[in-house]
């Protein structure tokens, strides 16, 4: 993989991200292609069902004012271009606790409350 | 090689009271459970452990015995039973032996039930096909060359193939009525927090229930009786009275009116099963029940949100297994390589592409941009699905867009995502589903779906013993 190369850049970081080695194979490189371009897909269509949403006209949108950003109008965090800013340089969560800040605040109190596995 | 739980020694619906001789009923299963071998339900069989149980049942006093005394019961390898292997279809678990029980599973034992064995699944539970397990792919009883459905195809498998009565699975996103469906039998999932999640491993910890299988409605409540109510150990088990399921399942009884989707959400029907779809809203009809089509949420937005949402979760749920902290060691260079090596080697590839999905969506930029606007969808989509309820008693849905596939078909993951369209809308709004045998199509099974209001479960084992034998 040619780190470079943006899209082999993205697999790169979100691999070390995952603590998952980078693709070796053809075929393994397709695969996380592949995954990506699933992720686009699914979210095209929720960008999908927010337009619909809005132009049912009369509809009401339901969820607090603080969650309605849309999609399309960047958040601070939001990349300029070029897809999401992956940062493997920083501390990665890789356990449940340490993930809840990157979790929607409704469901940390959920994954807090995961009994105890395995 | 057909089989049906009315070949085996196994009697498919004992009644409470029903089983004379647990070690016999447990022999039966047992006996089935070896020549149904090959379809590959189970990953562990406990011959010994299981009629050891069986001996000690049949020495209670006859008021000692609990309410499922002697039911031979197969267990998805996913929940912790003590002793037993428990890998989750990985091979990262391989060979793990937890030393305790799920509640869920100490509740069965409790209550007089038998655990035959493991059940193979989707490798923790990711995939509606049972082909995704380390071990080899569960063939469906009811044609060996196809899938059973998954993830909790090895169970349902079990159960239709007669090696048990009932099997407990677990159902994220349809893992439970999914394969019940194309194995020809039942299957429930219950409102989260039903059902206590200790001892299961964690997939998707917002969405995971425990769900059971059987072949009639009546062992079906009697199992979601025994393994319902709350749990000291698990947080989010709810504290709410469980109501008297078996009673409700010797009660038939449809509602006045029922609701379903728009005629355009089921054009992702193949021709057969949408046939077999309106056979049963006629049948409905014709018993009395109104259903009326209304505008429930759209199953593309749906597929979307669960994906998002469920992958963000399993990426942060199996970040514990490692080779340090969990799972199977494959010795690095330093230790964070033998991170690494140990979870690129353990997992298998939909594991690893659902981790890095949800590493995506977690990741700076994409949370709110991707996460935040799934988690609302999600919430829209409860709110509309709520509202149907002011329409109707009961939601009607199909539970699969098709028949089982061959085994041999291997599709794309996008394409498996999309079967969950009619599964994955209960689960994204934590309500009840129960998935009901509705005679065939093309010679396969074709099932429908009930969902009922959050705590309603009884209201679906009403409408499932009304429609039992109807088609």
């Amino acid at each position: 993989m040619d780190p470079g190369d943006s899209d082999s850049g993205e697999i790169l970081k979100v691999c070390a991200l995952s603590r998952l080695n980078a693709p070796e194979t053809p075929a393994e490189h397709h695969a996380y292609t592949t995954a990506r371009q699933t992720l686009s897909s699914l979210v095209e269509r929720i960008r999908e069902g927010d337009r619909s949403r809005e132009s049912a006209p009369g509809e009401a949108r339901s969820g607090a004012a603080s969650d309605r950003r849309d999609l399309d109008e960047p958040s601070a965090e939001a990349p300029a271009a070029g897809g999401a800013t992956l940062r493997p340089d920083e501390p990665r969560p890789d356990d449940l606790a340490e993930s809840l800040p990157a979790v929607a605040p409704e469901f940390r109190a959920r994954l807090l409350l995961v009994p105890p596995i395995l | 090689m057909a089989l049906s739980p009315e070949a085996s020694g196994v009697r498919p619906d004992p009644s409470p009271g029903g089983v004379r001789s647990a070690e016999e009923a447990t022999r039966a299963a047992l006996a089935r459970a070896r020549e149904s071998e090959p379809l590959h339900a189970f990953l562990c069989l406990d011959a010994e452990g299981a009629v050891a149980a069986a001996r000690r049942l049949d020495a209670l006093a006859e008021e000692e015995r609990g309410p499922l005394f002697g039911l031979p019961v197969a267990v998805k390898d996913n929940i912790a039973v003590r002793g037993l292997p428990s890998t989750s279809g990985s091979a990262l678990l391989d060979g793990y032996r937890p030393p305790y029980d799920a509640t869920a599973v100490e509740r069965l034992r409790r209550a007089g039930a038998v655990i035959v064995g493991k059940t193979n699944l989707d490798e923790f539970g990711m995939g509606s096909s049972t082909t995704r397990s380390y071990r080899a792919p569960t063939r469906n009883p009811r044609d060996p060359e196809r899938i059973p459905g998954g993830s909790s195809g090895g169970s349902a498998a079990a159960v239709a193939g007669g090696a048990a009565v009932a099997a407990l699975g677990t159902d994220t996103g349809g893992s439970v009525r999914q394969p019940a469906a194309h194995c020809g039998i039942l299957g429930i999932r219950p409102t989260y927090g039903r059902v206590s999640r200790f001892g299961v491993t964690a997939y998707a910890s917002s969405f995971d229930q425990v769900g059971c299988m059987a072949t009639a409605p009546g062992p079906l409540a009697r199992v979601l009786a025994v393994i319902a109510g709350r749990d000291p150990r698990d947080a989010t088990s709810a504290a709410r009275p469980v109501p008297d399921f078996p009673a409700a399942a010797a009660r038939p009884g449809l509602p006045e009116r029922i609701v379903t989707c728009s005629p355009g959400e089921l054009r992702a029907l193949d021709h057969e099963s949408r046939h077999a779809f309106s056979a049963v809203v006629e049948a409905l009809g014709s018993a009395g029940c109104e259903v009326r089509a209304t505008g429930l949420p759209s199953a593309a937005t749906a597929v979307a949100a669960y994906y998002l949402l469920v992958c963000a979760e399993a990426s942060s749920n199996l970040a514990r297994f490692d080779g340090m902290r969990y799972g199977r060691r494959r010795p690095g260079r330093h230790l964070i390589d033998t991170y690494y090596q140990s979870r690129s080697a353990g997992f298998g590839p939909e594991v690893r592409r659902r981790i890095l999905l949800g590493a995506t969506i977690l990741s700076r930029g994409y949370r709110d941009a991707v996460y935040r606007a799934a988690a609302r969808a999600r919430r829209e989509i409860t709110a509309a699905l709520l509202s149907a309820f002011e329409e109707g008693a009961l939601v009607l849905l199909p539970t699969t867009v098709g028949p089982p596939r061959r085994l041999t078909d291997e599709p794309d993951p996008e394409a498996e995502y999309e079967s969950d369209r009619f599964t994955i809308l209960a689960a994204l709004a934590a309500l009840p589903a129960i998935s009901v045998p509705a005679g065939t199509r093309a010679g396969l099974p074709f099932g429908i779906q009930l969902l009922a209001p959050p705590w309603r479960e009884e209201l679906l084992f009403s409408a499932a013993a009304a429609l039992s034998g109807r088609f």
